[in-house]
């Protein structure tokens, strides 16, 4: 498994660069993986944090160590989403233009070594859907129903309000490393995450070359009761609005009598 | 602590929520007031999707009118025949409104709708109250009792068609007046989630004149039939009701509203009841404002719902 993914690592990078990754006998790499791949939201769910942990593997010139750089991306499930900007109507401010975009992750974090910026150059950022930029520049190709060419403002707001609701983060300098080969780092998925699959990239630099790349996955469900509420609400709304109102009557009967006979 | 709402799809502190709830039902117990104008405003004001809501408040409506309605049936105070006329049209009003709230979502502009509803009606109720707790005020330092009702006089409505018998409340009326009532109360508990009783005891007091008998547990009738009816078809249609946020404000509604009570018989009531209409303007001018002024961002985002 490993070893299909660093060869299709490396046809990516020859493809892309043109050339072969120098010297290593052993493509370098990395390995990783979360502390938990299943997250259950329950009636007491306000979020978590999920811890990611690797190694670099096969790693060949010590010396070049201070050059290694890391970005960590965690993408969340994507949705067809509609953005609408508001503008102001007889005093009111009110929804007017809308656009939708067709995939919109709803969560998007990046951990880095340094401002991804600075790891490599836009091209590679881009080709990986790496960064914010990247990611907006991603949104535009998926996007419908613009008048004014004003896909990207509205591209840029998307990120805005993610970033508002802090499902979209960016954290430089969140991957700690002990010694020269494992590394850790902490993301959090607040409680208002939106469930289903994500995919949590490892990508390692030199010298603003990419050279490793690793992917796991994480998948947050409703669970127990909640999960048992919300598939009723949406698969079977009749008989889950029938079962509201019993419960709300049973619930008003019920306190009267209590009181009653107090 | 928090609790994780499975439809508003959010985490909510319990003590807010139930606090909530109690402080409605408080307000509703004392002054006979149903909670449901005050409630839906909070929870807006606390981050719940105004759609989750309104249909989330019509649920707990059930709950808090349904003891009173039986507890007015035992005692016969109850017009059945003008309860059913009022349902009618309460049943009406809930489908359009349902539909209007769907439709209203599709275009982005169910927040604004309500918000701007509420705004109207909170402020109409708002400087209602205050004028007549003013004027109670005055009264009651002056020395003079409020001057008596004047006898129902024959207005418009008795000349209007469809003539009905309603024996309960002595009346020989046409029925469109009452499906017209009943039809903008449905239309306001689906799209406001209130249960309307601060329209329809008016409206049957001065407008149909009925005793003061039987208003309050007919509107109650109607009340218990129509938020049942705008709960089941929300959930049909929008998917809004959460029930778990709607089980939590009812048992703190509950509470509160049993103590509200005691309170209201021991407190006096009229200065007490002008404070409740500063609350009341204060949530108006809150959600008027949040309209006017430019927000912060100017985007808003929303998964995107197919249109049917």
């Amino acid at each position: 498994m490993i070893r299909v993914l660093i060869v299709s690592l490396v046809l990516l990078l020859s493809a892309a660069t043109l050339h072969l990754p120098s010297s290593n006998a052993h493509a370098e790499g990395v390995e990783a993986d979360l502390a938990t791949h299943h997250v259950a939201v329950k009636t007491d769910f306000a979020g978590v944090n999920v811890l990611l942990f690797g190694a670099i593997v096969n790693q060949g010139d010590i010396d070049n160590l201070a050059l290694l750089d890391m970005i960590i991306v965690v993408r969340g499930p994507e949705r067809e989403m509609r953005i609408r900007k508001k503008e102001r109507i007889a005093g009111l401010w009110v929804n007017r233009e809308s656009a939708t975009f067709d995939s919109v992750p709803g969560y998007y974090a990046t951990l880095s070594t340094r401002p991804v910026s600075e790891i490599a150059p836009s091209y590679t950022l881009l080709q990986n859907g790496i960064g914010f930029t990247s990611l907006q520049g991603k949104l535009i190709l998926s996007s419908t129903g613009f008048t004014q060419g004003n896909a990207k403002d509205y591209a840029a707001a998307v990120v805005r309000v993610h970033q508002s609701q802090n499902l979209y983060q960016e954290l430089k300098g969140a991957i700690d490393f002990t010694g020269q080969h494992l590394f850790r780092a902490e993301f959090e998925l607040p409680a208002n995450v939106p469930l289903g699959d994500y995919t949590a990239d490892v990508y390692t630099f030199r010298g603003g070359e990419l050279i490793g790349n690793y992917t796991t996955s994480l998948k947050i469900e409703k669970s127990g009761i909640e999960r048992f509420i919300y598939e009723l609400a949406h698969q079977q709304p009749l008989i889950y609005g029938i079962i509201s109102v019993i419960l709300a009557l049973a619930a008003g009967m019920g306190a009267a009598a209590l009181f009653r006979k107090a | 602590m928090q609790i994780y709402l499975p439809i508003a799809e959010q985490s909510m502190n319990v003590f807010l929520v139930l606090g909530m709830g109690g402080i409605v039902g408080f307000l509703s117990g004392m002054f006979g007031v149903g909670g449901g104008f005050l409630m839906t405003p909070l929870l807006i004001f606390t981050g719940i999707p105004p759609a989750v809501a309104v249909a989330t408040e019509a649920n707990q409506i059930v709950a808090s009118s349904v003891s009173g309605s039986i507890a007015q049936w035992r005692r016969k105070n109850v017009d059945v025949k003008m309860g059913l006329v009022l349902l009618a049209g309460g049943v009406v009003g809930s489908f359009i409104g349902v539909a209007l709230v769907k439709v209203l979502r599709q275009m982005g502009q169910v927040d604004l709708v309500i918000s701007l509803s509420y705004v109207f009606f909170l402020g109409f109720i708002g400087t209602l109250m205050l004028l007549e707790s003013v004027r109670t005020y005055y009264k009651s330092k002056s020395g003079n009792a409020p001057p008596a009702r004047r006898p129902g006089q024959h207005n418009w409505i008795h000349k209007l068609p469809f003539k009905m018998r309603f024996k309960r409340s002595k009346l020989y009326i046409s029925a469109i007046p009452p499906i017209l009532v009943g039809l903008l109360v449905g239309l306001l508990a689906a799209i406001m989630g209130v249960g309307g009783g601060f329209i329809m005891v008016p409206a049957m007091i001065y407008l149909l004149r009925m005793p003061t008998s039987v208003v309050v547990g007919t509107s109650l009738f109607q009340i218990v039939f129509v938020t049942s009816l705008v709960t089941i078809l929300h959930s049909v249609e929008n998917q809004t009701v959460d029930v778990v946020l709607a089980l939590m404000l009812m048992a703190g509604g509950v509470i509160g509203a049993q103590i509200g009570a005691i309170a209201g018989q021991k407190l006096k009531g009229e200065q007490l009841r002008a404070l409740l209409a500063l609350m009341v303007l204060g949530m108006c001018f809150k959600l008027g404002l949040d309209l006017v002024i430019e927000p912060s961002e100017l985007y808003s985002l929303a998964p995107a719902l197919e249109a049917h």
